[in-house]
Parts: structure tokens; C-alpha cells; sequence
């Protein structure tokens, strides 16, 4: 009894070692040279040294002769990095609810970005369509006031104070790989004594995750 | 095999089979491309969308035009730039069931008088999604970078537009500069400068490395806010040169600027000079006046 227990656990050790899901892109080492996208319509080698990384795709450098400020670009390379990025929204539809002149009604979603590019990420606010009411202006969304903004916080966040909802606009960045990093996006708005009770308001956000350069 | 061990094999099976993988709604792989093409030829990107949910998920596939921002940050617009017209996706929208992995192909053709130029641009993957009234609808989109360089001449030229001190006080060892330049070549390029401080018998007392930040690309324009910190030094004018230099070809620009400094100590010391002065002027103003009679 006490062997077969312990053949049972060592297989599933051996199995854990090879079936364990795991996000990978094919990628052979050698001591010269690494191969990142095999994949990929290039067919080339990915060789490293000195300041620029090469991938040779016909064998050749992009760069041809060099006098002064200008050089010449060769066509046919082509490169790409071997990073993901994921990008998660906690909810991807926040209310604010019935509006009230003594309260700023606040609605909060957040934002996960993970990427092992080396550069990091920036993530930014691509488009805004939709109606909504009057932007906020002073860097806070106050009470009996009819105004509309959101805020960011977060180890990246780059917002202070409450913003307008507009396009483009940087939420959040990071210069290295990032793994589950967590913006919060708070939405608020509040309304004037004499704000028309029967409006109602609907706007869509584009949230733009992407590497940095 | 004793009990300990078992246990330690057991937790790690428990461990290995049921750590949750992080909650994640889609991934794209790769992030960056860098391609050049010749005019009149074409090229095909294609980037891996995985639908991490548990559910169907539809996605937008389209084409984006790509800048920086004065910190060196992607800012995605449409119609910023010509290579937005010259590149398709296949397909404007793919399906991936849960947990599913898709390509994403983009054709690039690009038109035979096309002139040697970077382009930047965006291949995005946005979830398709529908909002709901009186609410604030979030659409996740991911987007990878294209340097796409048509082939041919590259020009490296980048100018310095502003290179001078902020208001300070004049005593302050501690002095921030505005640094404001812009590429006008037609492709992007790698920049780094140092600042040298020099007294008026053009003598280095001081000298700083700057952090410019990543690779400048064609038509951007960076501003730097640097704190240069200046060491102990006489009083008097000074002169802050500024030495970049860009690009693949190694270019140098330089520009200068001029601060005043006086330390606190010579204030204070011309201060207690000018009392003193005062001091046995009327001293001696007093012992030579005659009395009255």
C-alpha cells in the first residue's frame, strides 16, 4: 500500500513537470543565437551584439552605407518582439446612478495590465463617444456643481486630481515588465440645484493597453 | 519514502494543479513589429489574440495611427499618418470561443512612389462590446506597435528648441533646465547629452549626464525638466552647455546657456562688508566733526 501511494505521487510530479499550461512562444537558445518567432513569416536568424539587435531576413542589415546624418534603410527586415500584453476590466459598465445635488455619486472600475515587453506599458484612454455632462475643469468634481470626471489611482497611475474624459489621454505607465498591474478608474459626477431632472446621460470609453517603445 | 516527503509532494502537486492563473481578458503577442519595405512592395504582420475568458468573445480588428507624447509615450490617433491607408487587416473581425487562441493578419502594401520614411502605427484588437444605457460603457483594446521604415534614405536631424534655466533664485546649487527638442528627419532616432558647466575662463567645474528617454521618433517633439546640481563655486556668470547626440550616425548638437550664481555665504559676507563699511564711515565722520560752540 505504502509503495503504490508512493508511485501515485511521483507520477503526478512527473505529469505536473509537463502538463502544466504555460504561455509560451516557441523559442530554441543555442550559445550564438536565439530564434524568437519561428512562426513568423521570416524565416531569418535573431542575433544579438553591440547596441542593435538583428534579425537577418535575407541574410543582410537593414542599415546600408552611413555618411553624416543619413543612411540607408534596406527593405525586407523584419523584427518583432517575442513580449504579450493582457489587458482585463473589472467591469466594463460602471453606473453613477441617480444624480444628487448634496452627494458626488462615484462609480469605480478597474483595469489589470500584464506584459513582459521590457519597455513596460502605457495605458491610455483611446476614444470617448456618447453624451455626458460638463466636463470638470478645476481638478475636483465638488458638490452642487454639474460636473463630470474621473480619476486614477494606482502604483502607475500618471492622473491627479479628477480629469475630463477625453481622447487621448494617459492613465497609467510603467517603463518594465508588469505582471497584474492594477489601475482604478473612478468615474464622479454631481449636479447643480438646478440641473433638469430628467436627463440622462450615456457614454462609451475605449481603454488602450500597449507597450511603450 | 517517509511522511515528510510524501506531504512535501503532495502540497507541491496541490500547488503546481491549483494556483490560479491570474483573471485576464485577452492577450496579444507579439507587441512590437519593426519591418521595412521597399516602395511598391508589401508585408504581412500577424498578431496572436488569445481569449482568456470563459466565454465567446468577438473582437474589432483595425488599423491605428501612432505619435508620441512630450514623455516619450505611445498616443494613438486615425488619420495621423499615410501608412494607416496602406495596411488592412484580412479579416475585420475574428471570433475566439473561450479560451481560444486566433491570428490576426495585417496586409501592408505600400505604394511604389512612397518616399524613405518611418511610419508608425498601431495594430489593434478591441473586444467587442455593448454598452448599456444611461451608464458609462469600458472597452478593453490592445494594440501593437508597428515602426514600419519604407526603404531608402534615412535623415537624422534633430533641433534643439529650447535649452534655458527655469526662474530661481540665484543662490540655489540646485538648478532645473527646460530642455525641449524636436526630430525632423524622417525616421526615429536614439538621443543622450550631457551638460557641462564652465566658469567664465570657460574651465569645466561641474558636468551631468541627462535621461532623454527612449528613442525619439520622426516629427515628435520631447521636453525634459532636469535638475542640474551645481557644486561648491565661485560666484560669478556661468555658462551650461548642453552636448547631445542622436541618431544611428552618432550626430552632435550643442547649445548654451548662462546662470548666475552666487552662494549664500558671499551675500551674507558682502552684507557684513557693506555694515562695517557704514559702520566706521560714520565713525569716522563723527570724530571729525568739529564741536559747536
Amino acid at each position: 500500500m505504502r509503495n503504490f501511494l508512493t508511485t501515485i505521487i511521483v507520477i503526478l510530479f512527473v505529469v505536473s513537470g509537463l502538463g502544466r499550461p504555460f504561455e509560451a512562444v516557441g523559442m530554441m537558445t543555442s550559445s550564438q543565437y536565439t530564434i524568437y518567432a519561428d512562426s513568423i513569416d521570416t524565416g531569418g536568424i535573431f542575433s544579438s551584439g553591440g547596441i542593435y539587435e538583428l534579425e537577418d531576413t535575407i541574410g543582410e542589415s537593414p542599415v546600408g552605407s552611413v555618411t553624416g546624418g543619413a543612411y540607408e534603410v534596406r527593405g525586407g527586415y523584419q523584427y518583432m518582439s517575442s513580449s504579450t500584453l493582457s489587458i482585463l476590466i473589472s467591469a466594463s459598465s460602471v453606473n453613477l446612478s441617480v444624480l444628487n445635488p448634496t452627494v458626488v455619486r462615484t462609480a469605480n472600475s478597474v483595469v489589470t495590465v500584464s506584459t513582459v515587453s521590457d519597455s513596460g506599458y502605457t495605458l491610455s484612454i483611446g476614444g470617448v463617444s456618447g453624451t455626458s455632462m460638463t466636463a470638470v475643469a478645476d481638478g475636483a468634481v465638488t458638490v452642487g456643481s454639474a460636473e463630470y470626471g474621473m480619476a486614477a489611482s494606482g502604483a502607475d497611475s500618471l492622473i491627479v486630481g479628477d480629469v475630463a474624459v477625453t481622447a487621448p489621454l494617459s492613465l497609467a505607465s510603467a517603463a518594465t515588465p508588469v505582471l497584474n498591474r492594477q489601475t482604478t478608474l473612478t468615474f464622479k459626477a454631481s449636479m447643480a440645484w438646478n440641473t433638469a431632472l430628467n436627463a440622462a446621460y450615456t457614454q462609451n470609453i475605449v481603454l488602450v493597453a500597449s507597450a511603450n517603445f | 519514502m517517509n511522511f515528510f516527503c510524501r506531504l512535501f509532494l503532495i502540497l507541491f502537486w496541490a500547488v503546481v494543479f491549483f494556483t490560479p492563473a491570474a483573471a485576464r481578458a485577452f492577450t496579444i503577442g507579439p507587441v512590437k513589429f519593426f519591418i521595412t519595405i521597399d516602395p511598391g512592395a508589401a508585408g504581412q504582420l500577424a498578431v496572436n489574440v488569445k481569449n482568456d475568458e470563459a466565454i465567446k468573445k468577438i473582437f474589432n480588428l483595425s488599423i491605428i495611427g501612432l505619435r508620441q507624447d512630450e514623455n516619450g509615450r505611445p498616443v494613438f490617433m486615425s488619420d495621423i499618418d499615410e501608412a494607416e491607408k496602406w495596411t488592412r487587416p484580412e479579416m475585420p473581425e475574428m471570433t475566439l470561443a473561450a479560451g481560444a487562441e486566433g491570428k490576426a493578419v495585417f496586409n501592408i502594401n505600400v505604394p511604389r512612389e512612397a518616399a524613405p520614411k518611418a511610419h508608425y502605427l498601431g495594430l489593434a484588437v478591441e473586444e467587442k462590446s455593448i454598452g448599456s444605457a444611461g451608464s458609462v460603457g469600458l472597452t478593453p483594446k490592445a494594440i501593437a506597435i508597428v515602426i514600419l521604415q519604407v526603404a531608402g534614405e534615412a535623415r537624422e536631424k534633430i533641433n534643439i528648441e529650447k535649452w534655458q534655466p527655469s526662474a530661481g533664485n540665484f543662490w540655489d546649487s540646485r538648478r532645473v533646465f527646460n530642455l525641449q527638442f524636436f526630430n525632423a528627419g524622417n525616421i526615429d532616432a536614439p538621443v543622450s547629452a550631457q551638460v557641462r558647466i564652465k566658469n567664465f575662463f570657460g574651465r569645466e567645474a561641474a558636468s551631468q549626464n541627462l535621461e532623454l528617454g527612449n528613442n525619439l521618433l520622426s516629427e515628435s517633439r520631447r521636453f525634459i525638466k532636469q535638475e542640474i546640481f551645481l557644486p561648491k563655486m565661485w560666484p560669478g556668470w556661468y555658462e551650461a552647455r548642453l552636448q547631445m547626440t542622436y541618431g544611428r550616425t552618432d550626430q552632435k548638437l550643442s547649445a548654451n546657456a548662462r546662470i548666475l550664481y552666487f552662494p549664500k555665504w558671499i551675500i551674507l559676507l558682502a552684507a557684513a562688508v557693506i555694515i562695517l563699511c557704514i559702520f566706521f564711515k560714520l565713525r569716522k565722520r563723527k570724530n571729525t566733526t568739529p564741536p559747536k560752540l
